[in-house]
């Protein structure tokens, strides 16, 4: 168990280097010098375009440069956004938090109507309520999200006037974003717990629970639906990546504040300091929740760790 | 440390702001008879620092909470504020202002002439990258107190403009306290004089502003006394069109700016509305003399008949927005409403102008010289969508006429950088300004703005002198014979006269704006 | 979330791992016959027939000029004349949807094309000959990996500028490291197979293996993640052309015709339903197809 979770650990700090190595190289592709990239208007003053060489250690080798900004991180300082005129951790830290919530309610909606859609109807396999979900769960991943929730806006928010069109970051303000968030990751999961399902269905200790002549219910809740979950668990670890990269969208259709919208902000407006900052962020909470997920195997299922 | 802290109670708060903040916005009806307004905003400040910021959009934010020496009124004509009066020395190269007394910051610190002094030197500090606020007082950029309450502005050489460029926003009063204090950080602390002080400002969210109780110093040109009469503003930034209007319709927001011209149709009669005219060069397109294949007179003159502006402000914005043919809009120092005739819509004489120029028509409709076919590159920068939506009406304007033409659209920083190294034939824009100096920003040799890529000795030497005559009839001469060497030289192609259009509740009145076009709501009360 | 709906865990969760290396005992015809009986898979064959066959017919069947303005005729709602109706331009709708689909479903192919062959192509020389080269190519899929997929694009996209060539390429990168783990995990399998072995102790080169016996092996997989991927590679460059990172005006690709009308959506909402309805059509056409396949070439799964 202990060294599993070291491994684990292990994989997860290399991971994470790998993230940085990748980032901090990204904004070195930039055609051009990356000083007068980032600056973009403000580079016409030579002594700040030299100043800011001077910061990101251009004049030295790639090495160095790449210290001196892992050092800036770890004391959470990703520079300084010139376009937004701010520190870039200040921007992160007024945005984090309506994503955090808007991210954590998606999640929530997802794995809810996730599980309920999937396990009914792989216990339903074959029926027209299986058929309808299925059908509308395919539909739902293959509608585009920016589409979906300029509609939802019209309808439940400027025709009826059920929520708020602005986004505050009050709970009217939250409904219809976070349904427009979840609703790809629900048709995503529904399918793969409904198949999930019908494969428990299947094996032998299922089939020798039915004949020890346990409820339909208990062999439903206690062995088909308790067996489905674990792979379950990866494929929620793997949507809040979704999730979180789906903000970006979703924010911006929206006018919510969060990170989604200053990465998207940054973006178009070469803010790069800033892009790197917020993909880093994504990048790392992604690989620590998924790493969670892998950690937390072996306290659900004893079997992993002995392997 | 401290954002680290932020971060850990934003993850811990946030269960909890669930529940707490529904309903915060949309408080125009709330009981008690408290008068809180909410805006829709379209454009997110970039800084709300006057002095520092880049974006037009942020001006009428800080004439909320900022005064300036001057004061403006919409027909431009130049008032006392912050300053009772003021003289020019006779050689033109100083003026001295007398300031008003018992004025406080919003942090009460006393406004005097070692203010102003401190809000010219911040401006001016190499380190402070300011942009609009630099170029606004042109060569004048040293003060000195000669007196608690009196201070002397000095220019290298004489600057006409300069007074009435003192009026716009950018150069509102910001508390030496607050200036010292805040450092780099005092975009976030907005800190005047201005008949509403700040409360809280959320980026690419919401400002807010409550009334200044202590406001006893409007400017008189205003007409209005004593303290503003709304208890509190939200302006709430929503740069989707289609949301900002959805705010308006149920009534969490009760007034929005840049109301998309469709809309701007639609709602007429359900609710209040003001085209607020915004000053300058209205919006327009120059025509880069620099590039293949606009380095061509024929191939520019060809443009000015080609394009066709009623179609593409039918187009881009419904035909709500005045036509405009002459580089300075109506209204400005110096108009001239005849220029607007020289270049009407005329394809006929476009291909005309073009053959005469050497170009041959080929079969499939297309102009070619010495081989070279005749395309164009459009720009559009991507932060509203208007100017996108004009460049593809400029497309379609032209191919009429067998001008080849593709839009690229762009984000800010990458539009202006192309713009300056020229990288485009035309593209549609806007520039405000309250005095015709304007185009010297325009046209100088070496000038940020001269996207025209045109000098001209004589163009030059004429806005040279625009600045230094005082001559108010000789100026206004002056100013007449630069547009239209800028006409006959097709360098640029006038669209519209730019308007901010104010859709609001009816409930809401004395919405109001400053010489320039900068909304004040100062005067404005939310009725029953 | 449906336009970053990464569906890349199902492809990596179901395309690869489970399969079977070298069972196909069923003839060839037998095959297409249960395959024709599949009924998802019937559906999505007919769904994205018939839209591919509108798209490819555009020139014949919408006549009018996709891009051609129209001062007197903006904003009517459908009618004989306009069939989905006309947008702010007063441009067609019809011919634009139309149109438009070339753009979309010919950027979402070539997406799949690039990003699938380079993946494949890294993904055998991994596995086959593993090794330091191996190590260091799954090391980098790996790393890939950890970056939700849409994040990455737009990571990409953000560095080479807007435009529908660069969100092509942008995309098809983040597809790379995805066809590489699946196809690097088929061929591994296959490698340690003893015919393979004794093929290679035979004398046979390297690439004679791969094309023999590795590629049929991994063909199945390949073919359910190409499909499933045509469908969100199809959203994605939508959603780069609604973020302004996609086709340059007025280049009628569907997310950029989408973008247009969500400006008027209260106006008009045949701006917005028609070319969404084509979106959310392929997108779920493609995906049936792809279920179907999964169930087909992959009997594990069944």
């Amino acid at each position: 168990m202990t060294a599993y979770l070291l491994r684990r650990l292990a994989g997860l700090i290399v991971l994470v280097f790998g993230i940085t190595v990748l980032i901090f190289l990204m904004i070195r592709l930039i055609p051009g010098d990356p000083a007068t990239a980032i600056l973009g208007q403000s580079a016409s003053d030579p002594a700040v375009v030299e100043r800011l060489r001077g910061q990101l250690g251009l004049n030295q080798p790639l090495f160095v440069q790449y210290v001196t900004w892992v050092k800036g991180v770890l004391t959470w300082d990703f520079g300084y956004s010139y376009n937004q005129q701010r520190a870039v951790s200040g921007l992160i830290a007024e945005n984090i938090g309506p994503t955090i919530q808007l991210t954590v309610a998606a999640l929530g909606l997802t794995v809810l109507f996730g599980l309920l859609f999937g396990v009914v109807t792989g216990l339903k396999r074959g029926s027209p309520l299986d058929t309808g979900i299925m059908g509308s769960a395919l539909a739902a991943m293959s509608v585009p999200s920016f589409w979906l929730g300029s509609m939802l806006l019209v309808i439940f928010a400027v025709k009826l006037p059920i929520f708020d069109v602005v986004g505050g970051t009050g709970l009217r303000g939250l409904v219809l974003p976070a349904l427009t968030l979840a609703l790809g990751g629900v048709g995503f999961l529904a399918r793969f717990v409904r198949s999930s399902v019908v494969d428990t269905a299947r094996q032998k200790y299922v089939t020798t629970a039915r004949a020890k002549g346990l409820s339909r219910r208990s062999v439903v809740l206690g062995h088909i639906v308790r067996n489905s979950l674990l792979p379950v668990l990866t494929v929620i670890g793997l949507q809040l990546g979704n999730l979180l990269a789906g903000t970006v969208i979703v924010e911006t259709v929206f006018s919510r504040p969060g990170i989604g919208r200053l990465l998207v902000d940054a973006i178009l407006k070469k803010d790069y300091l800033t892009v790197q900052a917020v993909v880093l962020l994504i990048a790392v909470v992604y690989a620590v929740v998924n790493a969670v997920v892998d950690i937390s195997y072996p306290l659900l299922d004893p079997r992993v760790a002995a392997r | 440390m401290n954002s680290k802290r932020k971060i850990l109670t934003a993850i811990l708060t946030v269960g909890l702001a669930a529940g707490g903040a529904a309903g915060c916005s949309g408080g125009g009806d709330t009981g008690g008879g408290a008068q809180n307004l909410t805006v829709g905003w379209a454009s997110p400040p970039d800084t709300l620092n006057p002095a520092t910021t880049g974006a037009r959009s942020v001006g009428p934010l800080d004439a909320a909470m900022f005064d300036t020496l001057v004061y403006l009124t919409p027909d431009s004509k130049v008032t006392p504020g912050l300053a009772t009066g003021w003289k020019a020395a006779p050689d033109g190269k100083s003026y001295t202002f007398t300031l008003r007394k018992n004025v406080k910051f919003h942090d009460n610190t006393p406004f005097d002439a070692d203010a102003v002094v401190a809000n010219i030197n911040y401006i001016t500090d190499k380190s402070t990258q300011s942009t609009i606020a630099l170029g606004l007082l042109g060569p004048c950029t040293h003060a000195k107190a000669t007196s608690r309450y009196e201070v002397k502005l000095s220019c290298t050489k004489p600057y006409a403009p300069l007074i009435s460029q003192l009026g716009e926003p950018y150069l509102g009063m910001q508390s030496p306290a607050a200036i010292k204090k805040y450092g780099k950080d005092l975009g976030q602390h907005p800190t005047g004089t201005g008949p509403f002080e700040f409360v809280s400002y959320a980026p690419n969210q919401r400002l807010v502003v409550k009334r200044n109780p202590d406001y006893q110093w409007a400017p008189s040109a205003t007409g209005g006394k004593g303290p503003a009469k709304l208890d509190q503003i939200t302006f709430q930034f929503i740069p989707n069109d289609q949301s900002r209007v959805g705010a308006l319709q149920s009534n969490q927001a009760q007034l929005i700016q840049v109301t998309p011209g469709i809309f701007y149709k639609r709602l007429k009669g359900t609710f209040s509305q003001a085209p607020n005219p915004i000053s300058g060069m209205g919006v327009f397109s120059p025509i880069n003399a620099g590039r293949w294949p606009t380095n061509d007179p024929a191939v520019r003159k060809a443009i000015m008949y080609a394009l066709d502006r009623k179609t593409m402000i039918q187009f881009a914005a419904t035909g709500v927005y005045p036509p405009n043919g002459s580089p300075l809009v109506k209204g400005m120092f110096g108009y001239d409403a005849s220029l607007a005739d020289q270049y009407p819509h005329d394809p006929a004489k476009a291909q005309d102008t073009l053959r005469k120029g050497g170009w041959a028509k080929q079969g499939d409709g297309s102009w070619t010289k010495g081989g070279k076919k005749l395309s164009l590159i459009i720009t559009a920068i991507n932060t509203s969508p208007t100017y996108p939506l004009l460049a593809q009406a400029m497309q379609g304007s032209l191919k009429q006429v067998g001008i080849q033409a593709s839009v690229q659209q762009m984000g800010d920083s990458a539009w202006e950088d192309n713009n300056v190294k020229g990288g485009f034939n035309l593209t549609p824009l806007t520039y405000v300004a309250v005095d015709p100096d304007a185009l010297s920003f325009w046209f100088n040799p070496g000038s940020f703005y001269n996207w025209s890529h045109y000098t001209n000795g004589r163009l030059t030497g004429l806005l040279s002198q625009g600045r230094v005559t005082t001559d108010e009839t000789k100026r206004a001469s002056i100013y007449k014979q630069a547009q239209k060497i800028i006409m006959d030289q097709a360098v640029l192609y006038p669209i519209y006269e730019n308007q901010d259009l104010l859709t609001y509740s009816k409930k809401l009145t004395g919405v109001s704006y400053s010489g320039g076009g900068f909304e004040s709501f100062y005067r404005a009360t939310l009725g029953r | 979330m449906s336009a970053i709906e990464g569906t890349e865990p199902a492809a990596a969760l179901g395309g690869g791992a489970g399969r079977a290396p070298g069972v196909s005992g069923e003839g060839r015809a037998a095959r297409l016959r249960r395959a024709l009986r599949h009924r998802s898979l019937m559906i999505g064959v007919v769904i994205v027939t018939v839209i591919v066959l509108l798209v490819l017919l555009a020139p014949v069947i919408a006549s009018q000029d996709p891009i051609k303005q129209d001062a007197a005729s903006t904003f009517l709602p459908p009618s004989g004349a306009h069939l989905f109706g006309t947008d702010s331009f007063g441009r067609d709708l019809f011919s634009r949807t139309l149109h438009g689909g070339l753009y979309t479903i010919g950027a979402s192919l070539a997406i799949v094309l690039i990003g699938g062959f380079v993946g494949t192509l890294l993904g055998v020389v991994a596995g086959y000959f593993g090794g330091a080269v191996g190590f260091a190519v799954m090391r980098v899929v790996d790393l890939m990996l950890a970056f939700p997929g849409i994040l990455l694009a737009l990571a990409v996209a953000a560095i080479m500028g807007p435009g529908l060539d660069n969100g092509v390429i942008a995309v098809a990168i983040v597809l790379v490291p995805v066809y590489v783990r699946v196809v690097e995990g088929a061929t591994v399998q296959v490698r340690n197979l003893p015919y393979v072995d004794a093929a290679a102790n035979l004398g046979a080169r390297p690439w004679q293996i791969v094309w023999r016996h590795i590629l049929p092996n991994v063909r199945a997989p390949i073919v359910v993640l190409t499909t499933t991927w045509i469908g969100i590679a199809a959203l994605w460059i939508a959603a780069l052309g609604f973020l302004g990172l996609g086709v340059q005006p007025p280049t009628p690709e569907w997310g950029a015709i989408l973008n247009d009308g969500q400006r008027y959506i209260t106006i008009g909402w045949w701006m917005t339903v028609f070319p969404g309805i084509f979106l959310a059509l392929f997108g779920v056409g493609v995906n049936l197809i792809g279920d179907g396949l999964r169930d087909e070439l992959d009997p594990a799964l069944t």
